[in-house]
């Protein structure tokens, strides 16, 4: 039995660090390269020694594959290319190309000149590796040797993000990375075929949750900044520099629009300003709405939202202002969040999950007093709010994207253990499909169904479509092809008969098998004849039985009764070697009918 | 495969059937195109009357599972087809033994498709939704519903949130992190992930992440919700939800959908927070379907009709031209709500118990606005009259006489004023009537004629008067006033003499048959509602104006007769068969010209006009018609511009300015004729054609009660356009009159060329026009707008 192996070095049971080794057909894949963020050590990066002890990986690794460009799925990359040696080709789509070393580089910025780290990947390793990777459009099929094809399907979730399917062979996996199956303001969502593979490989961040409308949520945050404004207050809204930021900017540049608001909104640049420009190429992976508004303007280019000088924190009057970082900790959100913080009128909204021990993960817990680490303390009179905005699929979505595609087994990484327990067994409850979850580091096998695939000759498959096609189908029908099985090197092919008797310099011998049966019936041989006649025609009916010179043919298959007069007689059954099943059915026929 | 199409019919049974088993094969092919044709035969033989078997129901289910989009389609048709034919067939379910009825089956698998592959499917699906009227109503309460959970928690949506906060009386709570926290834990055996039935089809459908299918299901949501109130109670969240859509048809959809629904369902306090949040879109659409949708819907406390009046106050101050559907959008909420306006009617006056509060600007539109809702609810709570101050009733009388339509008739005890009106109303027809009758009785023509003088002053006055037997007042004073004018110019025998050509007579009388000619065209194309007989009479005197055209073209100038003989001709062979065809009888005139002409042989013009001329010099004035009350006459009011305006707009000279017009028209039959007519100080005049968009139909929602019949809907429109202005440099900022016109150059292309007065350089927009052209027909008053083109700047 074919077999599928599957090894995640990170993201098995956990979430963080995505790095999944895939074997089969003889060729080692490897999904995502990413890095933990809550590790410092050498524990962020997945452990690679697991494929070669010491030494280059390159012989061990047939590609790279990365679906999108957030750290925990390429964070990792340059690491593994440049300081562990990997230069074998990488894949990802465009996006995710451009904008993945952004992001790289400032990581190790914080890594490295913030944290004072050494030993850690330079800025020229990430221009480096990025040579390497090659960019793959949706629904392109690339191959990457002769046996091994992938092709990118939409993802959702952010730009860029893809989900893959991967062939060797006869066998196929599709790996999701993150994906989303609801539509937010600037992305699509998640969409796949039904191409049926041997393994399907989901996230399942949110495994145990269902979500509510969007709408809801959106009209809720909208309306808070509204009221907010119109009282006059500052809204703050800490966000990361990629995909929330970019989604909740065109929800407020589109209700700014709708609502001809003139109150300023502002967001804080750097980074962002970069990554806005790659928005604003790749409008093709966005969703319905921008694309139809691009034959006007890019839905990109705010009109109402203009980038930040921190002069403005002082001003009067209401604005809304996105700065980073998402959770308060450091940086221009903290800043302005001291400023503003103890006016009633001002607001802040956490638009995602803050870590336990940043600012933002206390005020959301109410804390009305935070004092810093120079002994200052600031009053929390503002008022806060949360939204969750995320982008992951949930577990509906889970069991939409499994329908969706109809693989013949299922496996959930990306997600917390006991959750995902509960979301393997409802696969196997309501799919019937096998359903695995291995951990890091364990490897984890599933076998396929062994399909050998055959050369059939054309010639050979016209006639029996001619023939299948002539009459109305019906599923019972067998379709029965006959040929010759030719073994050539390491091909198989199917030949018509005579073909590969030409192509072998054989004459066609024909086999016959006789056999003579004795039975008593008086009367003329004849008359016997008939008799059987009638026996085989009202047994055999959808065949093509008939009487000539006192022998009956069925096909190939001769019945002839020998005899004069007299009780015995001799009958004759002789039939070809391919019409095997049908003469040794007739003979049987014969041989009981007395019984 | 198609041909399998052609043997069906009037078949004998037998063979149909068998025919249809063998097409049934072939939905079993290989090959999807020809799975889909299969599927799609069956259809086809459907709709031609054959009725399809119920038996083909599960295969034609397995079919929704298939690989093809093309075969899903046609299989997903052919499943809604058998839920709307067989809906009470009884079909077991797979797995358990429970029988349910065919159509919930079908809803559910309908249901199902929504969360296809292919965004046609989905679309399709969501279509169908909404017809299957017959589903029970335990199905359709699935759809819109969908379980949430947040780890293996039982979470409530905020629509249950927002439900219970309001039912716990404790709202704006404020909400903090936890808020939605996810209570009781979820026994991981009940909850089932794949939704098995109808469950939450609509939540999806319109969570869907292509507008068409978004737009389907809230179609669907809205022709369901009619069928069934509990479900429209149901669906009213989700509809507020899809206000906040991004795409902007979507929206009007919604709220659309919501009008056509609000009168089952009782609007809750936060929805109608909701909706009024919309109020603030920029886009106009938006802001009047939320009017209309307001002044349809029921509020359900005094709270929330303060809320809405004061959001369409703010709205008004915003949106200062969204005046005139404020004000009718106000009017309904005070005729709907007049309990719940009873107790905010000293707010909303600011009445005070003890003091004399200053009075209000009754110019201020939003004052008005507040004196429209309280009177129309006054009209059916009569206690709230004795709360008016004396102020508020002065003003009563005074936007009742400037806004009757919006302001009700009030009973207000020992006033002045009470309903003389309407004693009016039951005289004006009888007076018109009578008028007439005069007329016809009249014992000779000079006395007649003075009879007629009067009487078209009368009609005048009468129109203005009445707006019931306006548009019938109109039209015979007209009708009357052509006849005068004709009977002067045949009185005055000028017209027929070659020697008046280049006189200062010969102008006259060219200018009067101009206007004669207009005259009919306004008789012929101005009203609405004309009874054939109405008609008739217009078309005879028409003959007749042209009749005496032609002769005075023939005899007294030089120009060529040629194409206005031959108009003529048709024009009477027209007109004659139109008598014949309704069956009346010709005029004596017209009756004279249908024998001569029928004698005539030669068809040139001097023939024609020599046996023309006798005819005219002994015809009478035909008596008017029976006052037809439904005739109704297209006018136009142009709202804005309002003319008031002293700014002047400045433009670059040569290059174009837009001028927003909003107008309402009413009675206009055919809007292809309708042009913006622009004319400059220096006489120049351009028709422009509006674009067909800029033309909305009006609901019905303005009728002034009973008067309006249903078929008015598709003769009043409102434009809504902006008209472009460009000239050249002018030194001093100038006047422009915008007017409505209706150019009837196409339509009586004839007529306009045998004039011979008319320059026509073509009928596109923006072409000049000469001033006095008989085709273009006015249709409401021009309005000034202060324009200055100023010079182009140079060397910036």
């Amino acid at each position: 039995m074919p077999e599928i192996k599957i090894t995640p070095l990170g993201a098995g049971q956990d979430v963080g660090r995505s790095c999944i080794l895939l074997s089969m057909g003889g060729k080692n894949i490897m999904l995502d390269c990413g890095m933990h963020m809550g590790f410092n050590d050498e524990r962020r990066f997945p452990d690679f020694t697991y494929i070669a002890p010491d030494g280059p990986l390159t012989s061990y690794i047939d590609c790279v594959i990365i679906s999108h460009f957030h750290l925990d799925h390429c964070g990792a990359l340059p690491y593994f290319t440049e300081m562990v040696g990997y230069t074998g080709p990488i894949y990802m789509t465009h996006p995710t190309k451009a904008i993945a070393p952004i992001l790289l580089e400032d990581m190790r910025k914080v890594a490295v000149e913030r944290k004072g780290e050494s030993n850690f990947f330079t800025s020229q390793n990430i221009k480096d590796c990025m040579k390497k990777v090659v960019a793959v459009t949706l629904h392109q099929s690339v191959m990457v040797d002769g046996h091994l094809e992938i092709k990118a399907y939409y993802a959702g979730h952010v730009l860029g993000a893809a989900m893959f399917w991967i062939r060797v062979g006869s066998q196929s996996v599709v790996y999701t990375g993150d994906y989303n199956m609801t539509p937010d303001r600037h992305l699509g969502a998640a969409w796949i075929d039904k191409c049926r593979p041997d393994l399907l490989i989901s996230e399942s961040t949110y495994a145990t949750t269902i979500r509510d409308s969007k709408r809801c949520r959106e009209r809720d945050f909208l309306k808070k900044i509204h009221e907010c404004v119109d009282r006059g207050g500052k809204v703050l809204i800490p966000v990361f520099a990629l995909g929330r930021a970019q989604e909740l900017c065109i929800l407020l540049e589109t209700y700014w629009e709708r609502m001809n608001l003139k109150v300023p909104v502002y967001f804080a640049v750097g980074l962002t300003e970069k990554a806005n420009n790659y928005y604003k190429m790749f409008i093709t992976w966005t969703n319905q709405k921008i694309r139809k508004t691009f034959v006007q303007r890019n839905m990109f280019d705010f009109k109402h939202i203009k980038p930040f000088d921190k002069a403005y924190i002082d001003n009067p009057g209401a604005m809304v202002v996105f700065a980073t970082p998402g959770m308060l900790h450091a940086g221009l959100s903290l800043q302005i969040f001291k400023k503003w913080a103890p006016n009633e009128n001002n607001m802040v909204i956490m638009p995602g999950f803050c870590v336990v021990g940043t600012v933002g993960h206390k005020v959301l817990n109410g804390a009305k007093k935070i004092e810093f680490e120079n002994r200052q303390t600031v009053e929390v009179k503002m008022s806060v709010q949360y939204m969750s905005f995320s982008a992951h699929a949930d577990a509906k979505g889970i069991m939409q994207l499994i329908q969706y595609c109809q693989p013949k087994n299922v496996m959930l990484v990306h997600g917390e253990a006991a959750k995902m327990e509960f979301l393997k067994e409802k696969i196997k409850k309501e799919f019937d499909l096998e359903c695995y979850m291995p951990a890091n580091g364990e490897t984890c096998v599933v076998s396929t169904s062994m399909t050998i695939p055959l050369d059939v000759s054309l010639k050979l498959l016209k006639t029996e479509a001619q023939k299948h096609n002539s009459l109305p189908p019906d599923p019972k029908r067998p379709r029965v092809m006959h040929g010759v099985l030719v073994m050539k090197d390491s091909s198989m092919c199917l030949m018509d008969v005579d073909d590969a008797c030409k192509e072998a310099g054989i004459n066609r011998h024909l086999v016959r098998f006789t056999s003579t049966l004795r039975m008593e019936d008086p009367g003329p041989a004849s008359k016997t004849a008939e008799k059987l006649l009638h026996l085989i025609k009202t047994r055999l009916k959808d065949w093509h039985v008939q009487l000539t010179e006192g022998s009956i043919s069925v096909e190939s298959v001769l019945v002839k009764v020998e005899g004069s007069e007299e009780e015995q007689k001799n009958v004759y059954v002789s039939w070809d070697n391919q019409d095997e099943e049908l003469g040794s059915y007739i003979l049987g026929l014969l041989k009981t009918m007395g019984h | 495969m198609i041909g399998g199409l052609l043997p069906v019919g009037g078949n004998s049974e037998s063979s149909a059937q068998a025919m249809m088993r063998h097409v049934g094969d072939y939905t079993r092919s290989e090959e999807a195109r020809v799975r889909s044709a299969a599927f799609r035969t069956m259809l086809t033989v459907h709709e031609r009357g054959s009725k399809l078997d119920s038996s083909v129901y599960s295969e034609v289910c397995l079919a929704l599972k298939d690989d093809y989009e093309v075969v899903r389609e046609v299989a997903l048709k052919l499943v809604w087809v058998l839920g709307q034919t067989y809906p009470e067939n009884m079909i077991t379910v797979a797995e358990s033994e429970e029988e349910i009825r065919l159509v919930d089956d079908a809803f559910g698998k309908v249901c199902l498709m929504i969360n296809d592959l292919s965004m046609r499917v989905r679309t399709l699906a969501a279509q169908f939704l909404g017809t299957m009227s017959l589903v029970s109503p335990k199905f359709l309460q699935q759809t819109l519903d969908k379980k949430l959970m947040s780890n293996m928690r039982k979470k409530c949506s905020a629509h249950e949130r927002a439900w219970e906060s309001v039912t716990s009386g404790e709202w704006a709570s404020g909400k903090k992190w936890a808020d939605d926290a996810p209570r009781e834990l979820v026994d991981a055996e009940s909850v089932s992930l794949m939704s098995s039935g109808s469950c939450g089809a609509f939540v999806h459908g319109l969570e869907d992440e292509y507008q068409e299918v978004r737009n389907a299901s809230v179609d669907s949501l809205c022709s369901l919700s009619l069928n069934n109130l509990q479900f429209a109670q149901l669906s009213l969240d989700f509809l507020v939800d899809m206000f906040n859509d991004e795409i902007e048809d979507v929206r009007l959809k919604a709220i659309d959908s919501l009008t056509k629904i609000s009168k089952y369902t009782v609007l809750r306090e936060d929805q109608l927070e909701t909706i009024l949040g919309a109020l603030k879109d920029f886009s106009i659409d938006v802001r009047e379907g939320l009017h209309k949708m307001l002044s349809a819907c029921r509020l359900s406390s005094k709270g929330c009709l303060q809320m809405c009046v004061e959001c369409l106050l703010d709205n008004l101050k915003k949106y200062p031209m969204d005046r005139r559907s404020t004000w009718r959008c106000l009017q309904k909420i005070g005729q709907a709500h007049p309990e719940l306006t009873l107790p905010l009617v000293p707010e909303l006056l600011a009445i005070h118990p003890f003091f004399d509060t200053p009075e209000p600007d009754v110019e201020d539109p939003a004052y008005i606005c507040i004196l429209i809702l309280v009177f129309n609810a006054a009209q059916h709570c009569p206690t709230m009259l004795h709360l008016f101050e004396e102020h508020t009733l002065k003003h009563y009388s005074y936007l009742r006489d400037t806004m009757p339509n919006l302001v009700p008739a009030l009973k207000l005890d020992g006033s002045r004023r009470s309903a003389e009106l309407v004693s009016v109303e039951t005289g004006t027809a009888q007076f018109f009537d009578s008028l007439l009758a005069h007329i016809e009785a009249a014992p000779n023509p000079r006395i007649q004629e003075e009879l007629l003088e009067a009487a078209q002053r009368d009609l005048t006055r009468l129109a203005t008067i009445d707006s019931a037997v306006a548009g019938a007042a109109q039209f015979s004073a007209l009708y009357i006033g052509s006849q005068l004018l004709m009977v002067k110019l045949l009185s005055n025998r000028l017209w027929a003499n070659p020697s008046t050509l280049a006189t200062q007579q010969g102008n006259i009388i060219r200018n009067s048959i101009t206007q004669l000619l207009q005259h009919c065209l306004k008789l012929q194309h101005l009203f609405v509602g004309l009874k054939e007989e109405d008609l008739a009479a217009v078309k005879q005197f028409k003959l007749k104006a042209l009749a005496l055209q032609l002769v005075y073209i023939v005899r007294a100038s030089n120009s060529s007769a040629l194409a206005l003989c031959e108009h003529f001709l048709e024009q009477i062979e027209d007109t004659q068969r139109y008598l014949i065809e309704q069956g009346l009888q010709p005029e004596a005139f017209t009756a004279s010209v249908f024998k001569e002409m029928g004698q005539l042989e030669d068809t040139k013009p001097g023939p024609v006009a020599r046996s023309l001329l006798p005819l005219l010099q002994v015809s009478s004035p035909a008596p008017p018609p029976r006052p037809n009350i439904a005739v109704r006459m297209s006018t136009a009011v142009i709202t804005e511009p309002t003319g008031e305006v002293d700014a002047a707009l400045k433009f670059t000279a040569g290059l174009v300015i837009g001028v927003l017009l909003d107008a309402e028209l009413c009675n206009v039959r055919n809007t292809a004729t309708l042009r913006v007519k622009v004319k400059y100080p220096d006489q120049q005049t351009q028709l422009i054609v509006p674009k067909c968009s800029d033309l909305r139909p009006m609901l019905l929602s303005d009728s002034e009660g009973n008067s309006v019949t249903s078929d008015t809907s598709d003769t009043n429109f409102r434009l809504l356009t902006t008209v472009l202005v460009s000239h050249q440099v002018w030194t001093e900022a100038c006047t422009i009159d915008i007017s409505l016109a209706l150019d009837l150059t196409d339509v009586e292309s004839g007529l306009g060329l045998g004039t011979g007065l008319t320059n026509r350089k073509g009928t596109v927009a923006g072409v000049s026009k000469a001033v006095g052209d008989p085709c273009v027909i006015d249709l409401c008053k021009p309005v000034k707008v202060f324009v200055s083109p100023k010079p182009v700047k140079r060397g910036i």
